[in-house]
């Protein structure tokens, strides 16, 4: 596969299913990377495969965070398989198909924290989400099936104004919701019980890295003592360990053609999205159970050991 | 599915015991529950471990349903599902010659390494029963002397003149703080905890055992706290998320002591660590409400039909409480464990 | 495992003997008719469990070993549940059927008869709710036993001072009590007469004498193998007062004594009637009878899990609530129910699968499964049986009983203490004798008149003929008291109440009266019924049939009835003069228009109660009917004439001294004519003399 055959099977894929999330569909063009690729050795197939992750990063609908841990986490998994299987070829062959598994257990990882987290959400109680995530979506929607009554707040999250469709999407599945300013999250946070957070990437210290306004929200909710609770998927967890706002990489906080554009001063720039430290995260809903932000860095540690 | 009228006959009263209370402490009730489960596991008909599996999951679904507050349960069913399971891998590895780690929960490690489904516990092996019963003789002689293993730490953390303060009465508290008075000479103040009282029990037996000992009302923890050395409470479950769902007043105390800076030690047992988390601040779903005779007499008369009187038996304790406080300590029989909420999720691993 | 606490004290007993309960499943009273004419009270549920389950489980929870169920009606009904819900127990639970026992006396010659009780054993009624630790109180009647020999019974008693919620006129009892140790000396049941009467002996033969009416009776009493064979012995001891009652007289000749127990911490109470049903619900909602609360100790593993959630809400699995439903306080949810949006439900427990519509006020209402209850229905303190449907819009007020599969129409209100059946009632039952009165719907909002719900009719509830005037008044009392001593509960319904009436009455009758009241609205039936009765020639009976459903419909006395029957037939002709000159209207008073409603006013005006409120009903007219003033002598002259008025009665009344001005003239009228009744009367008498 050519560089330009492998971002158009990434961006096919994304377009073809739209539920599918973005490390999904990188997963899946990197797997289909290694059935066709022609690498006769470990370096080899190693190398393509990041320059093909890099290729992802380029593309405009790539939401980089997830796609980069989740792709980190996959060349882990090449790495470890690799090394139970002398022959290069047979150990492919098992690659593509442990890959496969793989897909599928992510596939139904958003459905696993929904079923989780939904007992969280009791009836009668008042929620306040930021932008727009598929997972709170499904933890809601696992929780109206159960027949319990409560009422979201969502921020509209400017600039892209996410949140907006994320009220449609809420009020189509018969959720009372109620959209409101970036800037009142403050004056509604007395009237709330909880506050349901997606993530774009979940970092080593058990912190999440989410749309821009997040951080500024937990703040706010640690604050008035209120449970702050994030949703993700385990292939979210990335292997970076940031220590403040700057210490994100651009790459992360910022679109690909603005840092494309070299004559772009970045300081003057909006960046898309921020990071929540853990101490500001009450439990994290993962599909690998309800974890303490500090849970986090447990599992990644037994995994990259 | 159990056939055998003996055996259920034994299940059906203990879910009446459950629902009714008549099993006192904690202690008791998971004691209780695994020999129930012994019983159940080496009276009733099965060939592999899957169905024990089943039998043990649904007959321990209905052992939590009978009485939702009472976490030991729940927790001692998980134990020992952990252990029919583990025997099982064990075995299996024997047969097949591997040796690989075994860990059974989910992680990022099982769901990038895993393969199809590599056992589904449906292999027969000659001795498993055996092993399996072998094993839970094990987990019995733990709680046994689970209130012992704690009571041996108490030499370390009460020191002579010191004045600790308890609420309540907790066995186990009770046992570590008997165990210090042989060695230390220190004095003891019990919040009484209205409307049960049970700390005036405590400082009875407390006295006898020739400490020092003074009880207070409920109202004068914190006025109380600012001449105390260190408070030690019993717990009835440790939360997740390393809440508390202990005796009531027990938040009292946590905020006093926090105020105060002193030193918080609680006293739990293994199968006190249970896998839940509290969904809602909304205390009433997790906590129990019995008889409110004790708080207003029945015989009150008209006021009654005027008055919602509640009785509420436990407290959570948030973890957020914890973490300021200088030392904070789980003392559990496998040694005491510095307070720290990750900390939990591992400790529980190892219990569930 | 057995706890150990308990293991101990069994195996004490089970050295000596086996525990034993005695449990008079039958209440022998119509208490809970109509509901109990398909259903046997012990099984009514209660917070959503039957009642009987309390019961025994509040004895298997206090360690007896061996129970005897005893019933009569439904017999087969009471041994399926008991089959279904008891046969795993590790209580021996056996039932009893003796289908002509017509006391508690008779079953317990009936039990003694079988000989199966060996030892003392403990005698309680089905319908018991609670939470009493047995086994302490057991231990110390058998050692007052051991001590005296004489106690034949140990009583207990639950301190509940009067005014308490948990107590009903019924069971109002004042005991005399020994303090030293604890003798029963003196039982009186206050509703056998309003005077306490103590004998003097008492105080003079005691030096300690302790008085109680601060007691609530809950009919659990521990007694010793003798008592059987005393009931044996006496054929006229029907229920347990008359034995104790009998065994106080008779103290010195068979040297029993009767021993009382006060019990001071735990509940203890008796469903023994509707107010009682209302007040425990309340109390077992308040956990006062915990471990014995919906989400605890009483579902047996196969029911479906209860949830307990602040304001005592207590839900089943499965139960939908819409958006915008409120469950206020103290309400059980059964399974698979569901509550439409604004609804509000406070004080209520509502069984399985029902179905709630939107905006339904419920208060205090106790609705069994199966029931469907429409958009905007009002419910308080009533009793709903299974499968009942309840259409929109319908008003159910305080006190009434509707039964199974009762059917009420679009808009209806049923006035207080209204108790439906669906079907007419055969005399296979015993619980439920009486005669019945075909039941019309009668529709406030709908302006139509009269019509019978074209979905099933209903029909009311009597008691028998036979059940003396005093139980039907007590019975019917009985679900008010809570009312009278709940004023703002009282206020609120009846504030609500006529507002709404009156507000219907101005739009349908184009008429403004805002203090219209029951009788009014009867009056105006009433009059309806009769212009229509002269229009189509309705035979008399017919008309009679109509006023008497009218009678129940609006809840009227027949003290009442008699009056405004009286006051109607006389209004009609008046009505029909209005627009005559007055010298007309006096002669057209004639007794050619009151002729044809003779018959009526004889069906009525029967004997001399309701003659004399015949009278002082056309007084009452006379003040406001100038017209018939002038007419008032011809007109009591024509009733003495059609015999509808005896001499007697008019004298009687002549003779009541009134300081009303119109009474005097009333009186000043009818002077002549009463002067030669008393002549006429001299003369009959010096005739029947001579």
């Amino acid at each position: 596969m050519e560089q330009s055959d492998i971002l158009q099977y990434f961006e096919r894929t994304l377009r073809e299913d739209g539920e599918v999330s973005e490390p999904v569909a990188a997963i899946r063009t990197l797997i289909e990377l290694i059935r066709t690729g022609e690498d006769e050795t470990l370096s080899g197939l190693v190398d393509s495969l990041k320059t093909a992750i890099h290729t992802f990063t380029q593309s405009e609908l790539c939401m980089v965070t997830a796609v980069t841990s989740g792709c980190e986490l996959f060349l882990r998994f090449i790495t470890l398989t690799a090394l139970d299987h002398s022959d290069f070829n047979e150990s492919k062959r098992i690659m593509v198909e442990r890959g496969n598994v793989f897909l599928q257990k992510v596939a139904s990882s958003r459905l696993k924290i929904g079923t989780l987290a939904s007992p969280f959400i009791t009836d009668g109680a008042t929620i306040l989400t930021h932008s727009r995530s598929r997972v709170v979506q499904q933890v809601l929607k696992e929780a109206t099936r159960a027949k319990r009554r409560f009422t979201v707040y969502v921020t509209q999250s400017m600039p892209d104004g996410a949140g907006k469709k994320m009220y449609n999407d809420l009020t189509a599945l018969g959720i009372p919701t109620i959209l409101i300013l970036d800037a009142a999250v403050g004056y509604i946070m007395e009237k709330v019980d909880m506050v349901l957070l997606g993530a774009e990437g979940v970092v080593e210290s058990g912190g999440i890295i989410n749309k821009i306004g997040t951080y500024s929200l937990a703040i706010c909710a640690k604050e008035m003592n209120k449970p702050v609770y994030a949703v993700a998927e385990s292939f979210k967890f990335a292997r970076i360990f940031p220590l403040n706002q700057q210490d994100m990489p651009n790459t992360f906080k910022y679109p690909v053609s603005l840092l494309k554009d070299k004559s772009v001063d970045l300081s003057v720039q909006h960046p898309l999205v921020d990071y929540t430290p853990p101490s500001f995260i009450t439990l994290l809903f993962t599909d690998l159970g309800v974890l303490t932000p500090s849970a986090v860095s447990d599992e990644l540690i037994k995994l990259y050991l | 599915m159990i056939h055998d009228s003996d055996l259920s006959e034994k299940i059906d009263k203990f879910t009446r015991d459950l629902k009714q209370g008549n099993i006192q402490g904690s202690y008791l009730v998971a004691f209780n529950t695994v020999q129930l489960l012994r019983s159940i596991i080496s009276q009733s008909k099965w060939c592999k471990a899957k169905d024990l599996l089943d039998i043990i999951r649904s007959e321990g679904k209905r052992l939590m349903e009978a009485q939702p507050t009472e976490t030991a349960v729940g927790n001692m069913v998980r134990r020992v599902l952990k252990v029919i399971r583990d025997e099982y891998t064990r075995e299996f590895r024997e047969m097949k010659g591997k040796s690989l780690e075994g860990d059974q929960q989910d992680s990022l490690q099982r769901l990038l390494l895993s393969e199809a489904e590599i056992d589904d516990y449906s292999s027969g092996f000659p001795n498993y029963k055996g092993s399996v019963i072998e094993a839970i003789n094990e987990l019995i002689v733990e709680l046994e002397n689970s209130a012992e293993n704690i009571a041996a730490q108490a030499l370390e953390h009460i020191h002579s003149n010191e004045v600790i303060m308890t609420a309540g009465k907790s066995t186990t508290v009770e046992t570590f703080l008997k165990k210090a008075a042989k060695k230390r000479k220190f004095q003891v103040i019990v919040a009484e905890c209205a409307p049960f009282f049970h700390g005036q029990e405590l400082a009875v037996s407390l006295a006898k055992a020739n400490i020092e000992t003074t009880v207070i009302t409920d109202s004068a923890v914190f006025a109380m706290m600012s001449r105390v050395n260190k408070v030690i409470i019993g717990t009835h479950t440790v939360m997740a998320n390393g809440g508390l769902k202990a005796t009531n007043g027990s938040s009292t105390i946590a905020l006093a002591a926090q105020h105060h800076s002193v030193p918080l030690l609680v006293c739990a047992a293994m199968f006190k660590l249970s896998p839940q988390y509290l969904c809602s601040y909304d205390q009433d779903g997790f906590n129990e409400f019995v008889s409110p005779e004790q708080v207003l007499s029945f015989s009150e008369g008209e006021v009654l039909s005027k008055a919602v009187i509640h009785n509420p038996v436990f407290d959570y304790v948030p973890p957020e409480l914890w973490r300021k406080c200088p030392l904070v300590r789980v003392s559990t029989s496998h040694g005491t464990l510095p307070f720290g909420r990750q900390r939990f999720l591992i400790l529980i691993k190892i219990a569930a | 495992m057995p706890p150990k606490k308990k293991q101990g004290n069994q195996g004490d007993f089970k050295q000596e003997d086996v525990l034993q309960a005695i449990v008079i499943a039958d209440s022998f009273n119509t208490r809970f008719a109509p509901i109990t004419s398909n259903k046997p009270r012990c099984l009514l549920p209660l917070a959503n469990v039957p009642v009987i389950d309390y019961t025994l489980e509040f004895l298997n929870s206090a360690g007896i070993q061996e129970t005897f169920i005893f019933v009569c009606s439904h017999a087969d009904q009471v041994k399926a549940h008991i089959a279904k819900r008891w046969s795993q127990s590790e209580m021996d639970v056996q039932v009893l059927v003796s289908e002509d026992c017509l006391s508690a006396g008779d079953a317990l010659r009936d039990i003694d008869a079988k000989s199966v009780i060996h030892s003392d054993f403990v005698l309680i009624n089905g319908d018991l709710v609670s939470n009493v630790k047995l086994i302490p109180l057991i231990e110390q009647h058998k050692a007052q036993r051991l001590k005296e020999k004489t106690p034949v019974m140990t009583m207990l008693y639950r301190k509940a001072p009067p005014g308490h919620r948990t107590r009903c006129k019924e069971d109002d009892l004042v005991i005399a009590v020994q303090p030293s140790n604890a003798q029963l000396l003196f039982h009186q049941r206050a509703s056998q007469g309003n005077a306490l009467q103590l004998p003097v002996e008492l105080l003079l033969d005691h030096v300690d004498v302790e008085l109680h009416y601060d007691l609530l009776d809950c009919h659990i009493s521990i007694c010793s193998p003798h008592v059987l064979p005393l009931f044996t012995d006496e054929f006229d001891f029907l229920t347990r007062d008359h034995f104790v009652k009998g065994i106080l007289v008779n103290e010195e000749i068979l040297g029993h004594t009767i021993h009382v127990k006060i019990i001071e911490e735990e509940y203890a109470a008796r469903v023994s009637n509707l107010q009682m049903y209302d007040a425990i619900s309340q109390d077992i909602l308040s956990r006062w009878t915990y471990p014995f609360t919906p989400d605890g100790a009483l579902l047996s593993t196969s029911d479906s899990k209860c949830s307990h959630s602040r304001h005592n809400i207590y839900l089943q699995e499965d139960v939908t609530l819409a958006r915008g439903c409120t469950l206020e306080e103290n309400v059980a949810i059964g399974q698979g129910t569901v509550i439409g949006s604004k609804s509000r439900i406070s004080h209520s427990v509502i069984g399985s699968n029902c179905s709630i519509g939107n905006n339904v006020r419920l208060e205090n209402a106790y609705i069994l499964n199966n029931v469907t209850v429409g958009d905007d229905c009002v419910i308080t303190t009533s009793l709903l049986d299974d499968g009942v449907k309840v259409m929109a819009g319908v008003k159910v007020h305080s006190g009434c009983v509707l039964a199974k599969k009762v059917v009420i129409g679009n808009n209806s209100t049923l006035r207080p203490a209204t108790r439906l059946m669906a079907e007419a009632p055969t005399d296979d039952f015993d619980d439920t004798p009486g005669a019945i009165f075909y039941f019309i719907f009668h529709s406030l909002i709908t302006a139509e008149p009269l019509f019978v719900c074209d979905l099933g009719a209903a029909y009311e509830y009597k008691e028998s003929a036979d059940d003396d005037e005093e139980v039907e008044d007590l019975s019917a009392d009985l679900w008010g008291l809570r009312l009278e001593s709940d004023e703002d509960a009282g206020d609120d319904w009846e504030a609500s109440d006529y507002e709404g009436d009156s507000d219907d009455m101005n739009d349908d009758f184009g008429r403004n009266s805002p203090e219209a009241t029951e009788s009014d609205m009867f009056l105006e039936e009433v009059i309806g019924t009769l212009e229509r009765g002269i229009a189509e020639n309705i035979s008399t009976e017919n008309i009679v049939l109509e006023v008497n459903s009218l009678k129940h419909a609006y809840g009227i006395q027949i003290k009442e009835v008699n009056m405004l029957v009286t006051q109607g037939v006389l209004d009609l002709p008046l009505k029909d003069m209005e627009d005559m000159p007055p010298q007309q209207r006096r002669v057209s008073l004639s007794y050619a228009n009151f002729k044809k409603f003779l018959p009526l006013l004889r069906n009525y005006i029967k004997n001399a109660e309701s003659q004399l409120n015949c009278l002082l009903s056309i007084e009452d007219l006379c003040s406001k009917k100038s017209v018939l003033m002038q007419v008032f002598m011809k007109l009591i002259h024509m009733l003495y004439e059609t015999e509808v008025l005896a001499e007697e009665v008019i004298t009687t009344w002549y003779n009541t001294k009134t300081e009303d001005a119109n009474g005097l003239k009333c009186r000043k009228e009818i002077g002549p004519f009463v002067k030669w009744l008393q002549e006429a009367e001299e003369e009959s008498d010096e005739d029947e003399s001579d």
